[in-house]
């Protein structure tokens, strides 16, 4: 393991043991939507400096006004990543009939931005909705969302100069006031993700 | 008619892989449909072992892809990681499922983009030096 990647992987690592002890004392498991952990009161997102997949700046605004569904990969992850991309479209087909105002923006945030650069994410992420962001940045940039979030990453060396990146598979739902809302936790599913989406977005979360 | 319908079903049996009856056979194999430019993707198959012997697997490979990996995603510290699998046992009479969300075929460096549909020719390489050679369809999600 080169020096970077060991500092990395311990950086990252201490910050996500910090953060999952936090995170535990902020949430609290609601009753209703089974696979959903629901914020009270959700948290502000912070400020963020980061690109979608055409270039065009990510920052903050880009997630108020409306309800964001994040999600966290990267293109070289070939089977949690595409099934749950999979997943968050067969969710997003069935909140179709909800007010445009209600539907979510599903945004799949890349935490291999060494790799995934804006075009890489413009071939990768509509191939699974047309509709869907892609985001990538500067990493300390993405590590500013990923700490928001409580998002654990961890890169790892692979044989021949190769690295994969482990990385929590929960997906984040962000509120019209970008504050964090709840978190759906892995395996998702189609229809349970929909299902709990609508109940917290009514407000019966 | 009867008759018909009982070749119908072995045929379809067999579509997706016959293999000697005292060998490994793979059935159900299908491989992630990826966006074209896509570095890496997965495969997926059922390999049953009829045998009285374990078999095990210590590779794969297909002239589709520059390299394949045999890996498992697995629960490492609260996230979603991968580890690669070096050899897999199937003892006598068993069967190892690739599933989404499990064990995997890593197919690194695909040749050139596959459209859904496409068959695409793998070949598992087993420690006594058998191969056993099949076809996995190009698909959007799981059968």
């Amino acid at each position: 393991m080169s020096p970077r990647f060991a500092l990395l992987s311990l950086v990252l690592a201490a910050v996500a043991l910090a953060l999952g002890a936090a995170s535990a004392h902020w949430l609290r498991m609601s009753g209703s939507p089974s696979g959903a952990l629901v914020l009270d009161p959700p948290r502000p997102m912070p400020e963020l400096d980061l690109l979608d997949h055409q270039g065009r700046p990510f920052d903050r605004a880009r997630l108020a006004g409306r309800w964001s569904v994040l999600f966290f990969g990267f293109t070289r992850c070939p089977d949690i990543c595409p099934a749950t991309l999979i997943a968050l479209a067969g969710a997003s087909g069935r909140l179709d009939d909800l007010p445009p105002g209600q539907q979510p923006q599903v945004v799949f945030v890349s935490v291999d931005p060494m790799r995934d650069d804006p075009g890489t994410l413009a071939r990768y992420v509509p191939h699974f909705d047309p509709d869907f962001t892609g985001v990538t940045g500067e990493l300390p940039a993405v590590q500013t969302l990923t700490d928001a979030l409580g998002v654990a990453v961890s890169y790892r060396r692979q044989a021949e100069g190769d690295y994969s990146v482990d990385h929590t598979a929960a997906v984040f739902l962000v509120d019209p006031q970008a504050r964090l809302r709840a978190i759906f936790t892995a395996p998702h599913e189609a229809a349970q993700l929909a299902r709990d989406y609508r109940r917290i977005v009514a407000g019966r979360g | 008619m009867r008759r018909v319908a009982a070749l119908a079903l072995a045929g379809a049996l067999c579509s997706t892989g016959c293999g000697r009856a005292d060998g490994p056979v793979v059935e159900e194999a299908w491989v992630r449909a990826a966006p074209p430019g896509v570095a890496v993707q997965a495969g997926y198959l059922v390999l049953h072992n009829p045998a009285r012997d374990a078999v095990t697997v210590v590779g794969a490979r297909s002239d589709a892809f520059g390299r394949i990996d045999i890996h498992e995603s697995v629960n490492r510290d609260g996230m979603r990681a991968m580890r690669r699998v070096e050899r897999l046992d199937v003892p006598a009479g068993g069967r190892v499922r690739f599933e989404p969300g499990g064990r995997h075929l890593m197919l690194i460096g695909p040749a050139r983009p596959y459209r859904e549909g496409e068959r695409l020719h793998i070949v598992l390489v087993f420690a006594d030096g058998r191969e056993y050679g099949f076809d996995a369809e190009v698909r959007g999600d799981a059968p």
